[in-house]
């Protein structure tokens, strides 16, 4: 009976299919390990033959810093980090006395397949530390284009990403580098482990800043200056038939970068540098992913004689340290936040403040705590943040608290330049107590 | 050309479609055939002694500290009721272990086990059980498609889950790592290739830490591994800790000449009585290149401890051999 199973199984057409592929994905698994590097208790990958490599900011730093590296097999080398990305979570380091190592390219994020096989290599939970065999997992791709938090144009997907693959290099079966993991979806409370949600830097994003990192140092993340988005609230917009293809512009300074691309309020923004922009996440997405100083295309409908018509324009990204001067001083408030807040009831909620922006400055820091809706504790944070415009002092906070200020809609009164007088970052130092 | 090369491409695609296709199939085979090798164990333990790990004394700790109730699993290895498992699932106090299969139970022993391998065997009273066919070790690389089966919570209905082998050098070259989901439950349930043979034993799960659910990453012992030591655990030994073996030196990788520069010759070691210096360089096990003392450990980790091992050394620019009888790590 048993060797009739047996018989069954040797013949059987879908077996020879899975041991064919299974035959590639063993040699393809070999192939991606090569380029593996392992890095403190994180990943990297290197993408050229001369010793490039990419890992995590969180596990490589800042600029300047030296690391001991070692290769699958153990091979080690001295890199250093030649340009960092602190806001996109990268870092860019170069392998000391490197020539005709193994590696990978960078394959285009954006062209990726929902459902589309992929591997990841890393190091989880630092198994690969001695023996120097790092991990392959294998999945698909579960969405792209996804914003979370400051991972402004991530790919999700359901390989399974741990502690220790941070750096790792998210690789299609082409054997192109189209992400480097850097988070993931952690079950529950204390168990940090893959639940099947990983999140990885596009490729696509980390090549637009890839010349500036080489040329060294740190890298910047883009705004449109003058622009104030939504995605709903008023009634024409909503009613439009449009709703949900693009954001609503509810405000242009004049002149702004965003007047220059010949934006006016009451317009849908519809598409930024090539890509759909579909809701304001999307939005923050698209321009957060570029740098500063990028020339990016934008289309809009605008409502003319009862009908939607089709406009264009362009734009350079801004700097968001910059918008911290003259009439769009208050938009600080919104940049002080950085894109990385969402709407929460009448409140939004911060999920990270911007480095040295005047959130930062007013104590305030980002986190996982549930949005608070208005009340005493947003007040306080406006309390603090006009202490900081006035240049008073601003009291301590704790790390990691969200917090919220009410009311980011287009009936609010932030449309209304109430915080006209952002200054000088005063407050940004003794402003922080570690408790 | 450019045809050729579409054609290629189109063929690439056709393979990892077929596969796709295909998976679902032959994982439902390799359950049909393996699952009357695939048990489900009961073990009735004493809860104030909860086993390696557990803190007997956690009745207020979280849950997922810990031991889940419920069923473990193993796999049927001797038609006359030899049956392997994880040691973690019957570590502890036992009161006593059932094996399950479907409406059958059976009273079971623990005969032997192998802590540092995780793995124990129990034996059940009988005859012509279904017996899996063990993989070709040799064979096994990172990227190979795997199964793991289980019997658990349902002893009367077997689990299946699919991955590929993350790693291979594991616990000392005594396991595997795989990416198929792998629970409670499942642990000391069989990994099986794509022609259902048997890879190893679903082991070392964490319970310590975080990785007591699955987040893929999972270990199998391997079953040349157990083959190693079955026979000794069919006599009843009881193995606590792993002889490690090793040379006795404090070393560093070595650019020229490429090997492994000793810098310490640890005392009492063999190592010092192999009359090894400081400086000198190792560049070969029995003939076979060590480029860094990741390989060189690697070698050393897959022989035995009171093994000879020949090692070509480069001392002040002159090559040698020197024999070396490997000891047992105090250390480990």
């Amino acid at each position: 009976m048993s060797s009739l199973l047996l018989l069954l199984l040797v013949q059987d057409p879908d077996l020879d299919n899975v041991l064919e592929y299974q035959k590639r994905m063993e040699e393809f698994c070999e192939r991606v390990s090569k380029a593996y590097v392992f890095i403190g208790g994180g990943s990297g990958v290197v993408i050229s033959p001369d010793g490039w490599m990419l890992t995590n900011h969180h596990v490589a730093g800042e600029t300047g810093a030296e690391w001991n590296v070692n290769l699958t097999g153990g091979k080690a080398y001295k890199a250093d980090v030649i340009g960092h990305d602190p806001t996109g979570d990268v870092s860019l380091l170069k392998i000391r006395d490197a020539t005709e190592l193994p590696f990978l390219e960078l394959g285009s994020s954006d062209d990726l397949e929902i459902g589309q096989f992929v591997v990841a290599v890393g190091n989880p939970f630092g198994l690969g530390n001695g023996n120097w065999d790092p991990t392959v997992t294998f999945g698909v791709i579960s969405a792209i284009h996804r914003y979370q938090d400051w991972y402004m144009d991530c790919i999700h997907t359901d390989t399974h990403i741990n502690p220790g693959n941070s750096g790792g290099p998210l690789i299609t079966m082409e054997g192109k580098i189209i992400g480097i993991n850097g988070r993931g979806g952690f079950m529950r409370r204390r168990t940090r482990v893959s639940s099947g949600i990983g999140l990885a830097i596009s490729s696509s994003q980390i090549q637009r800043y890839l010349p500036s990192m080489k040329a060294g140092g740190r890298v910047y993340h883009g705004i449109i200056e003058g622009i104030t988005i939504a995605e709903g609230g008023f009634d024409e917009y909503e009613n439009s038939g449009v709703y949900g293809e693009g954001i609503l512009v509810a405000g242009v300074d004049t002149p702004s970068r965003a007047d220059d691309a010949g934006l006016l309020p009451g317009d849908i923004l519809h598409e930024i540098g090539g890509y759909p922009c579909y809701n304001v996440n999307r939005y923050h997405g698209i321009v957060g992913s570029h740098p500063v100083g990028s020339k990016v295309k934008v289309k809009y409908r605008r409502l003319e004689d009862g009908a939607w018509k089709e406009h264009e324009g362009e734009t350079v990204l801004g700097d968001p340290a910059k918008a911290l001067e003259g009439e769009h001083a208050y938009r600080a408030v919104l940049y002080g936040f950085g894109p990385a807040y969402e709407q929460a009831g009448d409140g939004i909620r911060i999920n990270s403040v911007a480095e040295k922006g005047p959130a930062e400055a007013a104590g305030m820091r980002g986190g996982s705590g549930r949005a608070r809706r208005g009340g005493r504790r947003a007040n306080r944070g406006i309390r603090r943040l006009r202490q900081v415009a006035d240049g008073q002092q601003a009291q301590g906070r704790r790390r990691d608290e969200a917090e919220s200020i009410p009311v980011l809609s287009p009936q609010s009164s932030v449309f209304s330049p109430q915080y006209s007088v952002l200054g000088p970052q005063s407050g940004s130092e003794g402003s922080e107590t570690e408790d | 050309m450019t045809l050729l090369l579409l054609a290629a491409l189109a063929q690439e695609d056709d393979l990892e479609a077929k596969f796709t296709r295909s998976l679902g199939k032959v994982a439902a085979a390799v359950a049909e055939a393996s699952a009357p090798s695939v048990v489900a164990i009961e073990v009735d333990r004493d809860p104030r002694s909860d086993g390696d790990g557990f803190n007997p004394n956690q009745g207020a700790a979280p849950d997922y500290y810990r031991r889940p109730e419920g069923l473990v699993s193993g796999a049927i290895v001797g038609a006359d009721g030899w049956i392997l498992t994880s040691y973690f699932n019957v570590s502890g106090e036992i009161r006593g272990i059932k094996v399950r299969q479907d409406s059958k139970t059976w009273p079971a022993k623990l005969v032997g086990y192998d802590k540092p391998k995780d793995i124990a065997l129990l034996k059940i009273e009988a005859e012509g059980l279904p017996v899996l066919r063990t993989a070709v070790m040799e064979e096994i690389k990172t990227g190979r498609t795997v199964f793991v089966m289980g019997r658990s919570p349902d002893a009367s209905r077997a689990t299946i889950t699919d991955g590929i082998v993350s790693a291979v050098h594991r616990f000392k070259e005594s396991a595997i790592q795989v990416d198929a989901e792998m629970n409670f439950g499942s642990t000391g349930g069989p990994c099986l290739d794509a022609q259902g043979r048997l890879v190893g034993i679903a082991a070392h799960i964490n319970p310590k830490s975080s990785w007591g659910q699955s987040g893929g990453v999972g270990f199998v012992t391997r079953i040349d591994a157990i083959e190693g030591v079955l026979e000794k655990l069919k006599k009843g030994e009881k193995i606590e800790k792993a002889k490690t073996p090793w040379i006795g030196i404090l070393g560093a990788d070595s650019e020229d000449p490429e090997g492994v520069r000793v810098q310490e010759v640890l005392s009492g070691s063999p190592a010092e009585a192999a009359k090894l210096e400081a400086d000198d360089v190792i560049v070969e096990v029995d003939g076979k290149k060590v480029a860094t003392l990741a390989e060189l450990q690697q070698t050393v980790q897959g022989r035995k401890v009171d093994q000879d091992v020949t090692l070509t050394i480069v001392r002040k620019g002159k090559e040698q051999k020197v024999k070396v009888t490997l000891g047992e790590n105090p250390n480990e």
